[in-house]
């Protein structure tokens, strides 16, 4: 009775069976690209000009991101944080003019870009955390004489260190 | 009228047809797509502003400088050996002769001879010996050829810094022992050959020295290979069994063989060195196998299988596309591909030989 | 008279069958006192190399137990391994994860290279160990093809960490700082001065019991059994080639788990070489244990390793310490590496042939008596 269904039967399960595990497999592939993702967050402690309006540096902060040690920021300090996933908190500390210390609640926030810059003049300025958070784009600084694109000559030279060839590799 | 044409169609057309379809079957299709991919290397060179002249001349060059060490791959494969993978010893030996030669202090073209006098008594040892291991070893010489060319690559890389070599040329200057990785020719025998009987027609050049030197060891060969010991290699290599029954001894011919495969290398390391002007040691001959079997592989050969016009052929092809491909590809693009397109050519002729069904199990 | 023959014999059989550990053994011993290294450094050496070779070495297990010989075809695995790693390192992946996810990526790029692997060396039965390496050569074009001129335009990548300033291309060597010893930080522990990486021990643990588990399957027997003889497995209804490709592909996707575990113990990827080495390698570590082109287990694997290793630590610092040139000790252990494998195989072959040889004898007095 079953006998000549079975083999189709088995073979449908066996399919299914096999896509849903690339399906699956997939899935994860997509999850860990998201979550194992590593973005760099730049705190920034320098004037900035948000909407507009400036705002100069704070004179001492304290930042927190996520359960990572809190770091001081004097003036004009930026200090790149790798971070991994989308979504962290941010806690700052600051000092009014008459050193008290005033703990802002901790905002929530998600990375805009692979590199990100928040500003903390902003964030102690009470504006939402929106605005203060940008992507980072890294200033090229250009020296005359010297062209950025001009980096085959150091592998030349890497290539040349290689005397014997490559045989004596580590293993 | 329509029956009068389909007349001839019959009789005249469709067997020519199928001549030539048999003629490119046995020509086999990578070797086609290699050589028209050469042709249309060279219809393209003057578009891209390469002058075809200087083309041939590079060619033809390089011609002259591999071919003996693809002579070297015949008489392994005539005697059932197999491709001559353990090229690197032949090399060896040659490389021997050739820093023998530079630590005698003798200059010029006597120096060429000097050389392969002797790198001879050590590939004639090599040789010896390395035919004795594969008469051991018989049905998987290949892979055995393989590594037994590394070793030894490896043990002389030891050996060139251990050796007491004095000559100023040779050594690290700054030790003063040891050999260099590359030592030039220059004033020894650079373009001994090249430089014989070389024609110059505008932008072409053809050095006849080194045709005819590679003439003359395909001549030997070839007379060789019609003698009665020559004829006993090719019986042990195609019929095993019947030339066993006909009393030659299978273990000496085919060590012969190796002996002639390793002495042919020697020598054509030494040729390679004349026109490149530059000994390459240490690691230098590790890959040098692998051009020589390709070459001969595209120009027909087979692993069981070889004749002296699979070697000019082959070598006259894979040495085009080498000279060829970079100022053809650099000019069009802008990015030279070469290295990776040869690569992948010459071993994948290699592969495309060792996987044809026809081949002997080996 | 009898047993006392027997028993010299079996001492004779016992070197002549592990010449090649022996020699081993024997060169570690006289290197040790001369290079004058701490037996708690050789010990954490060990353990390091060990832990990072391991899973590459098992990955050769396969092939030899289906009769395919040694698979210089491991590179391709290493090949997709490194291609992997490359995408990981391009889009900022870190940590276990970004490892997790190189193996995904992996995985699809082994499988195909090793069924072409497999497809190919069914066309040259016979001659399967020359016919691969051949492969390994050929595939290294490609991949240089994919890696130098295709990653760029062609698959995008834009990481200023992987590609050349040129624009396309990946650089000749990437640092792999986001994974480097993630594997191996998990749950290490110490013992004395010796680290201990505890979960890529578990990764190898679970290899090697897939291995033992395997050779038990249906597919594993069926693999023995080509091994045996492929015209009697043939004739029991085994589908021959299926088997034999399949041997390939297992043995090409653990190559390439093999070399992400590698290259995150290393931290460092040669993008142009690193591939062929491992091969190579790899390789000659497994015949030191004393593993042949046609048999070889688990235990062949550990001790092929620490024998290598023990070696390739000691003899680049016996060379400087006796010589007086650490030069000579590099060019001595790629000698020895080159030298093992062309011992291992040219033994290999005398073995068979002797065999051979004697079976037909046999059989000739059978018939004889027969008569």
């Amino acid at each position: 009775m079953i006998k000549g269904k079975s083999a189709k039967e088995i073979f449908d399960i066996r399919f299914f069976v096999r896509l849903g595990c690339i399906l699956i497999i997939i899935a994860l592939a997509i999850f860990l690209y998201f979550y194992g993702k590593q973005r760099t967050l730049y705190v920034d402690n320098w004037s900035t000009e948000i909407n507009g309006v400036s705002y100069r540096y704070a004179d001492w902060a304290e930042a927190q991101v996520d359960d990572l040690a809190a770091s001081e920021y004097n003036p004009r300090v930026r200090r790149g944080i790798p971070l991994r996933g989308r979504t962290h908190t941010i806690t700052v500390t600051t000092e009014d003019d008459n050193f008290n210390l005033i703990e802002l609640d901790p905002v929530e926030f998600r990375l805009p870009a692979d590199q990100s810059i928040i500003s903390l003049p902003g964030l102690i300025a009470g504006l939402p955390v929106e605005d203060c958070i940008k992507e980072f784009i890294p200033e090229v600084v250009e020296i005359p004489g010297v062209s950025a694109t001009d980096t085959s000559g150091g592998e030349e030279a890497a290539a040349e260190e290689d005397l014997f060839g490559d045989m004596s590799m580590d293993f | 009228m329509m029956e009068n044409n389909k007349d001839i169609l019959n009789a005249y057309v469709l067997p020519v047809l199928r001549d030539i379809k048999e003629a490119l079957k046995a020509f086999g299709l990578p070797r086609l797509i290699i050589t028209g991919f050469l042709l249309l290397l060279f219809i393209i060179a003057p578009f891209a502003g390469i002058s075809v002249g200087a083309s041939l001349t590079d060619t033809l060059g390089r011609f002259g400088q591999n071919a003996i060490m693809v002579l070297a791959m015949v008489p392994m494969i005539h005697s059932g050996c197999g491709l001559n993978f353990g090229l690197p010893l032949g090399i060896i030996s040659g490389l021997l002769g050739a820093t023998l030669a530079i630590e005698t202090g003798i200059q010029g073209p006597l120096s060429f001879l000097l050389a392969i006098l002797y790198s001879t008594p050590f590939a004639l040892v090599f040789g010896w010996g390395y035919g004795k291991l594969l008469n051991k070893v018989k049905g998987s010489e290949m892979m055995i050829a393989t590594y037994v060319g590394f070793s030894s690559v490896a043990f002389m890389s030891i050996m060139w810094l251990i050796l007491p070599y004095k000559s100023p040329t040779m050594v690290w200057g700054y030790t003063g022992e040891g050999l260099r990785t590359t030592i030039s020719t220059e004033g020894f025998y650079y373009h001994v050959l090249r430089d014989t009987l070389s024609l110059r027609i505008g932008s072409l050049s053809i050095s006849f020295g080194e045709i005819l030197f590679f003439a003359l060891f395909a001549f030997i060969i070839w007379a060789f290979l019609h003698t009665k010991t020559g004829t006993a290699m090719t019986a042990v290599g195609s019929n095993p069994v019947f030339a066993r029954a006909s009393g030659i001894s299978i273990d000496r011919q085919r060590t012969l063989s190796v002996i002639m495969s390793t002495w042919l290398g020697a020598l054509g390391i030494l040729c390679y060195q004349q026109g490149y002007g530059f000994i390459q040691l240490y690691q230098g001959p590790m890959y040098m196998a692998m051009p020589a079997v390709s070459a001969i592989l595209i120009g027909g050969a087979s692993v069981n299988k070889a004749t002296i016009t699979n070697v000019v052929i082959g070598t006259i092809l894979y040495q085009g596309i080498v000279s060829m491909t970079p100022s053809v590809m650099n000019s069009l693009i802008h990015t030279d591909m070469s290295e990776v397109l040869r690569i992948i050519v010459s071993n994948g002729m290699i592969l495309y030989a060792l996987t044809r069904k026809s081949g002997a199990s080996r | 008279m009898n047993k006392k023959m027997n028993r010299k014999f079996d001492t004779k059989d016992f070197i002549a069958n592990n010449i090649v550990p022996i020699i081993f053994v024997v060169l570690c011993i006289v290197c040790y006192p001369i290079a004058g290294y701490s037996p708690e450094y050789l010990i954490d050496q060990i353990i390091t190399r060990l832990v990072r070779n391991s899973f590459l070495v098992l990955s050769l297990l396969i092939p030899i137990m289906a009769g395919m010989g040694l698979n210089f075809g491991m590179t391709l695995g290493a090949m997709a391994g490194q291609i992997g790693i490359v995408f990981i390192t391009a889009w900022n992946i870190v940590g276990i994860p970004g490892l997790l996810l190189a193996a995904i990526i992996a995985t699809p790029i082994a499988i195909i290279l090793g069924w072409f692997c497999g497809k190919m060396l069914n066309m040259a039965k016979g001659r399967e160990m020359i016919t691969s390496y051949m492969i390994s050569f050929f595939m290294n074009g490609v991949y240089q093809l994919v890696v130098l001129y295709g990653m760029g335009p062609v698959i995008p990548l834009h990481s200023d960490q992987v590609i050349l300033p040129r624009g396309y291309g990946v650089r000749n060597t990437i640092d792999l700082i986001n994974v480097r010893r993630s594997i191996d930080n998990f749950l290490q522990f110490n013992i004395g001065p010796v680290r201990i990486p505890l979960l890529t021990i578990i990764l190898i643990a679970l290899l090697c019991v897939v291995i033992i588990w395997f050779r038990k399957t249906k597919l594993g027997q069926d693999m023995r059994a080509v091994g045996q003889d492929m015209e009697v497995a043939r004739e029991a209804g085994i589908k021959v080639e299926r088997t034999r490709i399949l041997s390939i592909v297992i043995s090409t996707v653990f190559a390439a788990y093999g070399m992400i575990i590698y290259l995150s113990n290393m931290g460092t990827l040669n993008t142009y070489n690193s591939h062929s080495q491992i091969g190579m390698f790899s390789i000659a570590a497994l015949l030191v244990g004393g593993a042949s082109v046609s048999r070889a287990s688990i235990k062949n694997v550990f001790l092929g390793i620490v024998l290598f290793h023990l070696m390739f630590i000691l003899t680049p610092q016996a060379g400087k310490n006796l010589i007086g040139q650490a030069q000579i000790g590099e060019f001595f252990r790629v000698f020895v590496s080159y030298g093992v494998i062309t011992l291992s195989l040219v033994l290999y072959e005398i073995r068979t042939r002797r065999e051979k040889a004697e079976s037909a004898k046999v059989l000739a007095n059978a018939q004889e008596a027969k008569a």
